[in-house]
């Protein structure tokens, strides 16, 4: 009988251990103690005329939210909820498989209320006007309107068929190409003085044959280092600038509108023979092959302690990147200045990629008004507090106030136990300054998510006196001094669900021809072979659709 | 209705009790399988209703639309689809083979130790590679085989002056020694592990036979090919058919040793259906679904054939 008993109790345990993995975590079924509710406000004459109780918003961010649970974003959401007065939950996946996690995210049933886009993913989820909530409304009724700046018009560009579905509060940026200095100074060479292909090209060979880092070893360093011959999402050839030039190798509208591949333009054919000579020449770190898509290791690899083997240039994002890689050399024992390469006279212009966007799902269990409102109050709450130019921007620019920055009077000690790198700055009251790193206290804390440079909306001036420094500032300047839009990215049925099939047809024919294994001509007919019928269907769709 | 008779294994006929009865008999036992049984029907079943989806067009931006055969037509009409198909087949098998021969060479040649500390300490370094994650090994191999400065492999080609200091070999990245490195990478990886099931064989043939053997006058070579090997045989075979029915199960070992360049020699079914899946900006999950179905159903297949293979052999199935 005692036997019996104790089955009863040992399978009625596990029943309820397994019922309860099934329960929701207690972050995400537990009612906010506040009880703010947000009632949609009448943007125009479309407005949604219900209410809608927002209570808490579910958001899914990749890194570029930069705090962590180590640095701070437990803090950061706190402070958010302070201020907004809505309970705040951040899903923050991997950085490097945020694509994937996002895909399966938003396939599941239990989706999140708003999410951070890759623009490509973006156009295609747009162009279905299903899935996303179509702010276009509120986004041109919005309180931040009437102040934002320059850099707004990156919005522009995210209206898709006459509707804005998502919002990004930054310009989108792109890469320009780094060069360490010290390199040059060995060469007796000079940044400024690189103003055509062959000067470049040039450049890149004596860094690969000459002896750059001064270890009286010459031949082994490289030229140039990018995580791969041609990247893996828009726009494509931002890693490589120079060689490509201004050859587009996807899917891309010609001077009339009409749509047409890319790939397959003597543009792209010209530059193909460009790097398939560098690659000869071994001025391409063959490293750049293997780490396709895996900027972590590129950048690791160029600013690391061991710089035998590195190469002298690095193409990566204008601006606070600039600063960044040199403090990672700085820390890495590896003393030189990080220049950037002005635009060479081939290139028209430094590709400005389409920027990620903030997009607001739709829930369908929700009547079409319901829904409305329910996308009003979390544009209200989100969109309209991330850009409200007060404290909630400053948390999303700068993190939290009296851990990732301060206005106190203080003295900030940087590498307090490095008396070689030791730095004491004594600030005033009301004197904006950042804070040394959680982890790394050997260096300033720069941003969060928002990059001041690049912000669509302008901090008070106090704040812009920022951590954004000289040289960062410099980069950005002379980036958009030349910047170009990236083409616009095709929107098709087909596109969306068959992109891959380009894509990689469009890597295998890449490395086939740089690394000499096939002449242009045969990887060209690979290519078609592979992907040629998917081309031409969008091709079709998308020119139809003109 | 009357009652069925059984025989008992006293040999007694006994009328079988009504079900219910005999249920109520052992409730103890049903109640403490009814966890079991919800575990495997929600973890192992309940996801399997997601199988209707391969008849489905199923955009993660839409409503699924019930397309028929449609995705079983487009995946047997697209090229890649083959390409994978064939390298998930030949990847496999040949892996299965050459990883098993090597664990039969390797688990004599330990059986053959005579040193007990030096058999040990070799069992022990051989074994270790199986608790590696996959994702270690290739990034420890991604950095052996590196084409950059920094290769090992390449530095001591070079050194050796095998290979002109002026080039390196992407190894990875090259098609023609991809499938090579693949099977190098796996024997390291998973011989040692596969020799505990032929040790413990080889541990438990009767020492009579090598008696035996050694009064008829036979060499160490002759014992291992008349009294070793044949001993090994049925086991070499269970092992060979145990594992041939999950030769369409390779996705990790490939995905993180694999690139663009080497699709061709390298893309296998799971690997395919990933990149269906996470590679475009709106995944087809009917696609996907049905790629996967297709997959099972060979893995399904490979396992009866592999059963029937099991019963002429040994003489009792897998399953």
């Amino acid at each position: 009988m005692k036997k019996k008993v104790l089955s009863v109790l040992l399978a009625t345990a596990m029943v309820a251990s397994l019922a309860a993995c099934g329960e929701k975590p207690a972050n995400q079924s537990t009612a906010p103690s506040s009880d703010a509710s947000t009632s949609a406000p009448e943007v125009s004459s479309e407005a949604p005329a219900a209410t809608y109780d927002l209570k808490q918003v579910k958001i899914m961010v990749d890194g570029t939210l930069n705090l962590t649970e180590e640095t701070g974003l437990k803090e950061f959401e706190e402070a958010w909820e302070k201020e907004v007065g809505i309970d705040l939950v951040i899903n923050k996946p991997d950085h490097s498989n945020y694509s994937e996690a996002l895909a399966l995210a938003l396939a599941g049933t239990d989706k999140p209320d708003v999410v951070l886009m890759p623009a490509a993913m973006y156009s295609q989820y747009a162009s279905f006007g299903t899935v996303l909530w179509d702010m276009t409304d509120a986004y041109e009724n919005a309180d931040f309107q009437s102040a934002l700046n320059s850099k707004a018009v990156v919005n522009d560009g995210n209206y898709v068929n006459g509707r804005l579905y998502g919002m990004s509060p930054t310009a989108g940026n792109g890469c320009v190409t780094y060069v360490k200095k010290a390199w040059l100074d060995n060469l007796g060479m000079k940044v400024e003085d690189i103003k055509t292909y062959d000067d470049f090209y040039n450049m890149l060979v004596r860094f690969t044959k000459e002896d750059p880092d001064g270890n009286g070893v010459d031949g082994d360093t490289y030229g140039i280092i990018a995580p791969g011959l041609v990247s893996t999402e828009a726009p494509w050839t931002n890693y490589l600038p120079e060689f490509w030039q201004n050859a587009y190798p996807a899917l891309v509208q010609d001077e009339n509108g009409t749509w047409i591949d890319g790939f397959q333009t003597e543009e792209t054919k010209a530059a193909l023979e460009r790097l398939r000579t560098a690659w000869a020449d071994g001025v391409i770190d063959p490293d750049t092959s293997a780490f396709v898509g895996e900027t972590k290791s590129t950048r690791e690899k160029w600013f690391g302690n061991d710089q035998k083997g590195t190469a002298g240039c690095f193409a990566y994002w204008a601006g606070t990147w600039r600063q960044t890689l040199t403090d990672n050399l700085s820390k890495n024992q590896v003393e030189t200045e990080v220049v950037q390469l002005p635009l060479i006279a081939e290139m028209d212009g430094f590709m400005d990629r389409k920027a990620p966007v903030w997009v607001i799902m739709n829930d369908t269990s929700l009547s079409e008004e319901e829904n409305n409102a329910r996308g009003q109050a979390i544009f209200d709450a989100f969109f309209e507090s991330m850009l409200d130019g007060g404290n909630v921007q400053l948390l999303w620019t700068y993190g939290v106030e009296g851990m990732h920055w301060s206005m106190a009077a203080e003295t900030v000690v940087l590498a307090p136990d490095i008396p070689e790198k030791r730095k004491e700055t004594t600030y005033e009251e009301g004197q904006f300054h950042m804070l040394p790193g959680v982890l790394d206290n050997t260096a300033l804390y720069k941003k969060n998510h928002i990059d001041n440079i690049l912000s669509v909306r302008d901090l008070p001036s106090e704040y812009n006196v920022s951590a954004s420094s000289d040289i960062a500032t410099e980069s950005s300047a002379e980036f958009y001094a030349h910047a170009i839009s990236a083409p616009a990215l095709p929107t098709s049925t087909t596109y969306a669900v068959q992109s891959a099939v380009i894509n990689d047809a469009v890597q295998v024919a890449v490395n086939a021809v740089v690394k000499g294994e096939k002449d242009y001509d045969a990887a060209m007919q690979e290519y078609l072979a592979t992907a040629g019928s998917v081309v031409e269907t969008v091709l079709g769709e998308l020119n139809a659709a003109q | 209705m009357s009652k069925k008779k059984i025989t008992t294994s006293t040999g007694a006929v006994v009328k079988q009790k009504p079900l219910g009865m005999r249920i109520w008999n052992h409730r103890g036992y049903y109640i403490m399988f009814l966890p079991v049984l919800a575990f495997l029907a929600v973890v192992h079943y309940w996801p399997m209703l997601g199988i209707r989806y391969s008849f489905y067009q199923y955009y993660t931006v839409m409503a699924p639309k019930f397309v028929g055969l449609q995705n079983f037509r487009n995946m047997f009409a697209t090229n890649q689809f083959w390409i994978a198909f064939g390298n998930t087949l030949l990847l496999s098998i040949m892996k299965l083979i050459i990883t098993t021969i090597t664990s039969v060479v390797v688990s004599i040649f330990l059986n053959e130790m005579g040193n007990l500390f030096a058999k040990k300490s070799l069992q022990t370094i051989i074994y270790l590679p199986h608790f590696m994650s996959w994702a270690v090994v290739a990034g420890i191999f991604t950095l052996f085989l590196s084409a950059s400065n920094t290769g090992v492999l390449n530095g001591m080609l070079h050194d050796w002056g095998i290979l002109d200091p002026k080039t390196s070999i992407s190894f990875l990245e090259e098609p023609k020694y991809w499938r090579t490195i693949f099977y190098i990478i796996n024997i390291w990886k998973e011989t040692g592990w596969g020799t505990i099931i032929f040790l413990a064989t080889l541990s438990g043939i009767n020492p009579e036979l090598y008696e035996a053997a050694d009064i008829d006058g036979a060499t160490r070579m002759q014992k291992i090919r008349f009294v070793t090997v044949p001993a090994l045989a049925n086991t070499i075979f269970t092992v060979l058919i145990l594992n041939l029915a999950k030769v369409m199960n390779m996705f990790e070992s490939v995905f993180v040793l694999y690139n663009a360049s080497v699709y061709r020699v390298a893309d296998v079914i799971s690997t395919y259906i990933y990149r269906q899946s996470f590679g475009t900006a709106v995944a087809d999950y009917g696609y996907s679904t049905a790629v996967g179905l297709f997959k099972s159903l060979v893995g399904a297949a490979l396992v009866l054939i592999c059963n029937w293979a099991s019963k002429k052999g040994r003489g009792r199935g897998i399953i």
